[in-house]
C-alpha cells in the first residue's frame, strides 16, 4: 500500500496480504458488499477489516457507495494488474505500428500532415511523423494530454489519465474547466473523433481517429493536423477517410514493427526473393 | 485472486460511460492541498500563537500551577475524544460541508441544520473577533512605527484595509491560501516562542497561585475554546490531494500541537519565564518592556489573530458553499472563480460581513466582544455534542461499529455536554441572560429552518449531505452500479436492489 500510515502496524506484509484478501472479497461480492460482509468472507477480524478498507478507499483502490455503508473496486486497482495475474491487452505488447504504405498511401490524398500515435502503456508516442510537415510542440502533445486531439482520444478511454492537478492552458483556447473538458471527453466517445482547435498551439487545428486492435481495445491513432482555417475540423469526407485509413492501418500489436519498405505486396515480394538467396 | 484479475481484466473492454457520475462538489479546486497545507488551516483556526499569550493570563488568575497543568490535560484529552469521533467521518468522507455535512449522515436533517447555525455563527463570530483583536494589535504596531491611526476614518480604513487582504489572499486560491497562512502562522508562532524562552528577557518573580472563584471552570474553558478550530481541516476534504489521510491526521494532530504549545506556554508563566511578554501584552510599554519587544510582541500576535480571522472566514465559505450546493442558501453562494477556484462570491459576502462585525467592536457599535465570544462558545459545544453523538449512529448505520470508537464517541459526547452545562452554569454565576437566550434563540433557528424548509420547499431537504463522492472515473469501469438519486445525479450504488438510491433524508 502507498499509504504511510502506522496503522496496519509493524506487519507490512500481513497487512498487504490481507489488503488484497479484501479487495478479492470486493470483487467477488460486488458493488455494494458492506464492510461486514467483506470481513467475514475474508475471515478478517471486524476492526482490522474497517481500518484496512479505509486506508484502501483513501488510496483509490477502493471507493465507497453514495451511502457510505458499502464498497466497490476502485480504478487504482488497475495498477495491481501485473500482480493479480491480469493483463490490459493494449499494454502488455510493444507500440502500435502502422503499415507505412497506407499511412504514405493516405498522406498523398491530403495537404495536411498524417501523424500516426501509439498510446501503449498509456503514454503517447508518435510512431510515423510526416516527413512533409514539420510539427512544432511536439513535446506538449505527449505531456498535456489535454490539449491535443491525441491526447484528448486517450483521455476519452481513459480518464484518470487527466491526473489531479490543474489543467495548463496552453493557449487561450485550452480547455481548463474540468466540467468542459469531461463534456468534451463525452462528446469524443460518442462521436469516435477528437478535434482539436488553437488549444495546444495558435493556428494549428488536428483531428484525430481512434485506431483499435482485433479486440476493439485503443491503441493509438491517426491523427490529420493542419493551420486553423485550411484543416476544418468539422470536414465530415476527412473523417470518413482517416478512419478508413486507421481500419487498415493496424499492424497488430503483437507484431513486431514492419520492414519500413514501401507497398506490402512489394514487401512480400521481397521477402520471398531475401527468402530465396 | 481470480475474481479480482477478472474484474481487472474486464475493466478494459468496458467503455468509458457516455454520462459519467461527477462529485456535486466538482467546480471547486479539488485535490490540490498537501497535508501540510492541511494542516495549516486548521493550527491557523485556532490561532494557537495569540492564544500562548492570552491563555496563560487566564490561568494565573485562576489557578495553581498543579490545576492549570491537570485542567489542561484534561481540556487536551476531552478535544481529543472529539477529534476521534470527527475522524470517523475524515476516514470516510470528503465533504465541503465539515461537521454539518458528517452531522447529516448520523442524525439527519434536523441535527445537520442546528450545527449549520451553530458552525455558521461560530466561524463568522470567531472571524469577527480576532479579526477586530488583531486590528487592535496591527493599530499598535503601526503606532510604534509612527503611523497613528486615530478616529473612526482611520479605523474604518484600516479594518477595510485587512478585509481587502484577507479577500485577496483566499480568493487566489484555496493554496495560496493554506501557504500564506502557514508562513504568517509560523512567523508567528516562532515570535512567540522566541520571546518566552529569549535568554536576554527577564524572568519575573515566580507568580502567586489565583484566588478567583470557579478556577477549574474557568481555566477548562478557556484551554478547551483555545483550542477550538482544529475541526476546521474538515471543511477542504474535498480540495486535499489525499482527504481521507489528510483530514483525519489534522484533525487528530492539531489539538495535540495546540496543547504542546500551551503547555509551554503553562510552563513559562508559572516560573515566571513569560512575566515580561505577558506584561507587555498587558500594558504595552507602559509595563517598562523596552520598544522593540514590544513591537514584536504585537506583530506576533496580529499575524496569529488575523490568521485566525482568514481562516475562519476560510472554513465558513466552504460550508456557505456546500449549503448553496444543497439549494439551502442563494445560488450566488456556488459561484466559482473559472481560474482560482475559490467560492469568490461567497468569501466577498462572508468577509464583507466579518469585517462590519470587527469594526463595529472596534468602534463600540456592537454589544460586548465578552458577550460574542460566549455564544461562540456554546455555538461550537453544540456543534462538538452533535458530531460526536452523530459518529456513534453513523457507525451503527453503516455497521461498522468497532467498541473502541464507539466509546470514544460516547465520552466525547458526553463530555460535551457536560461542558456545555458548565458553560450554562457559568452565565447564570455571571447572570448574562440576554446571552442565554441569544444561544437558545440559534440552537432553536436550525430546528425552525428545517420547519419551514418542510413546509416550503420539502424537495430542498432531500438533497441535504452532498459530499464528493465517487466518479465514473475513480471506479474500476465495470464493478460499479451507477443510479440517479433522488436528485436525478448519477451516484454509486450497491448491487441492483431495485429503485433509485437510497438517500437518508431522516
Amino acid at each position: 500500500m502507498a499509504a504511510r500510515s502506522r496503522e496496519p502496524g509493524g506487519h507490512e506484509p500481513k497487512a498487504v496480504q490481507k489488503a488484497f484478501l479484501l479487495l478479492e472479497a470486493v470483487a467477488q461480492l460486488g458493488s455494494g458488499a458492506t464492510a461486514r460482509e467483506l470481513s467475514r468472507l475474508s475471515a478478517i477480524p471486524p476492526a482490522t477489516a474497517y481500518r484496512l478498507l479505509n486506508l484502501l478507499v483513501a488510496d483509490g483502490f477502493l471507493v465507497r457507495t453514495s451511502d457510505l455503508s458499502g464498497f466497490a473496486l476502485g480504478r487504482r486497482t488497475r495498477e495491481l494488474a501485473g500482480v493479480a495475474g491480469a493483463a490490459d491487452p493494449a499494454v502488455v505488447h510493444g507500440d502500435f505500428r502502422p503499415v507505412p504504405a497506407i499511412v504514405e498511401e493516405l498522406r498523398a490524398q491530403v495537404r495536411f500532415g498524417i501523424y500516426a500515435a501509439s498510446y501503449t502503456g498509456d503514454h503517447v508516442r508518435l510512431v510515423d511523423r510526416d516527413p512533409d510537415h514539420e510539427l512544432i510542440s511536439e513535446s506538449a502533445i505527449v505531456t498535456h494530454l489535454h490539449a491535443s486531439a491525441i491526447g484528448k482520444l486517450l483521455l476519452a478511454q481513459r480518464p484518470e489519465l487527466a491526473g489531479a492537478r490543474p489543467l495548463r492552458p496552453l493557449t487561450t483556447r485550452t480547455i481548463v474547466e474540468p466540467d468542459t473538458l469531461a463534456a468534451e471527453l463525452t462528446a469524443i466517445r460518442e462521436t469516435g473523433v477528437a478535434r482539436e482547435v488553437d488549444e495546444i498551439r495558435l493556428g494549428r487545428s488536428a483531428l484525430a481517429v481512434p485506431v483499435r486492435d482485433r479486440r476493439g481495445g485503443l491503441i493509438g491513432c491517426l491523427v490529420a493536423i493542419g493551420r486553423t482555417g485550411r484543416i476544418r475540423v468539422d470536414d465530415g469526407r476527412l473523417t470518413e477517410l482517416l478512419r478508413d485509413y486507421a481500419a487498415r492501418a493496424t499492424a497488430h500489436p503483437a507484431q513486431p514493427a514492419p520492414d519500413p519498405a514501401p507497398a506490402s505486396r512489394d514487401s512480400q515480394h521481397t521477402e520471398s526473393g531475401l527468402s530465396a538467396h | 485472486m481470480s475474481a479480482l484479475a477478472d474484474a481487472i481484466a474486464r475493466s478494459f473492454s468496458v467503455p468509458e460511460p457516455a454520462r459519467p457520475a461527477v462529485s456535486a462538489l466538482r467546480a471547486l479546486g479539488r485535490r490540490r492541498l498537501s497535508g501540510l497545507e492541511v494542516l495549516a488551516q486548521s493550527v491557523g483556526t485556532t490561532g494557537c500563537a495569540a492564544s500562548m499569550v492570552v491563555l496563560p493570563t487566564v490561568l494565573l488568575h485562576y489557578g495553581t500551577p498543579l490545576s492549570s497543568v491537570l485542567t489542561l490535560l484534561g481540556a487536551v484529552l476531552m478535544c481529543y475524544l472529539i477529534a476521534v469521533g470527527i475522524t470517523q467521518f475524515t476516514r470516510r468522507q470528503a465533504a465541503a460541508g465539515g461537521i454539518y455535512s458528517f452531522v447529516f449522515q448520523g442524525l439527519g436533517t434536523r441535527a445537520a441544520l442546528t450545527s449549520g447555525v451553530a458552525l455558521l455563527v461560530k466561524y463568522l463570530g470567531s472571524a469577527a473577533s480576532t479579526l477586530y483583536s488583531g486590528g487592535q494589535a496591527l493599530i499598535l504596531v503601526l503606532g510604534a512605527v509612527g503611523i497613528q491611526v486615530t478616529g473612526v476614518l482611520g479605523t474604518l480604513a484600516l479594518y477595510a484595509a485587512v478585509a481587502v487582504a484577507v479577500v485577496a489572499v483566499l480568493v487566489r486560491g484555496v493554496r495560496f491560501a493554506a501557504l500564506v497562512m502557514l508562513a504568517v502562522e509560523a512567523c508567528s508562532l516562532l515570535f512567540i516562542v522566541v520571546l518566552t524562552v529569549w535568554p536576554g528577557a527577564p524572568a519575573g518573580p515566580v507568580p502567586p497561585p489565583g484566588s478567583a472563584p470557579h478556577g477549574v471552570l474557568h481555566i477548562a474553558l478557556a484551554a478547551i475554546f483555545s483550542l477550538a478550530g482544529f475541526e476546521s481541516a474538515t471543511f477542504f476534504g474535498p480540495e486535499a490531494k489525499k482527504p481521507l489521510l489528510s483530514v483525519t491526521r489534522t484533525v487528530l494532530l492539531t489539538p495535540l500541537i495546540c496543547g504542546g504549545l500551551f503547555l509551554f506556554a503553562t510552563w513559562a508563566a508559572w516560573t515566571g519565564r513569560s512575566a515580561t511578554i505577558l506584561d507587555a501584552a498587558a500594558n504595552g510599554t507602559a509595563s517598562g518592556a523596552p520598544t522593540a519587544l514590544v513591537l514584536a510582541l504585537n506583530i506576533g500576535l496580529a499575524c496569529s489573530w488575523l490568521t485566525s480571522a482568514t481562516a475562519s472566514s476560510h472554513a465558513a465559505s466552504r460550508l456557505v458553499y456546500s449549503m448553496g450546493v444543497e439549494r439551502l442558501l442563494p445560488r450566488f453562494c456556488v459561484t466559482v472563480h473559472p481560474r482560482f477556484r475559490t467560492p469568490y462570491l461567497a468569501l466577498l459576502a462572508i468577509v464583507a460581513l466579518v469585517a462590519v462585525a470587527g469594526t463595529a467592536l472596534a468602534l463600540g457599535l456592537a454589544p460586548a466582544r465578552v458577550q460574542l465570544v460566549q455564544v461562540v462558545r456554546a455555538m461550537v459545544v453544540t456543534a462538538y455534542v452533535l458530531v460526536a453523538v452523530a459518529s456513534v449512529r453513523f457507525l451503527y448505520r453503516i455497521r461498522e461499529q468497532t467498541l473502541g470508537v464507539l466509546a470514544a464517541g460516547s465520552v466525547a459526547g458526553l463530555a460535551g455536554v457536560l461542558l456545555l452545562g458548565a458553560l450554562v452554569v457559568v452565565e447564570r454565576l455571571e447572570a448574562d441572560h440576554p446571552v442565554s437566550v441569544i444561544i437558545v434563540g440559534l440552537l432553536a433557528a436550525g430546528v425552525l429552518w428545517r420547519f419551514l424548509l418542510r413546509l416550503r420547499r420539502p424537495a430542498t431537504l432531500r438533497g441535504i449531505g452532498v459530499f464528493d463522492a465517487a466518479e465514473s472515473a475513480d471506479v474500476l469501469p465495470g464493478a460499479g452500479v451507477f443510479a440517479p438519486d433522488a436528485n436525478g445525479d448519477l451516484v454509486l450504488v450497491g448491487r441492483p436492489r431495485g429503485g433509485p438510491a437510497q438517500r437518508r433524508a431522516g
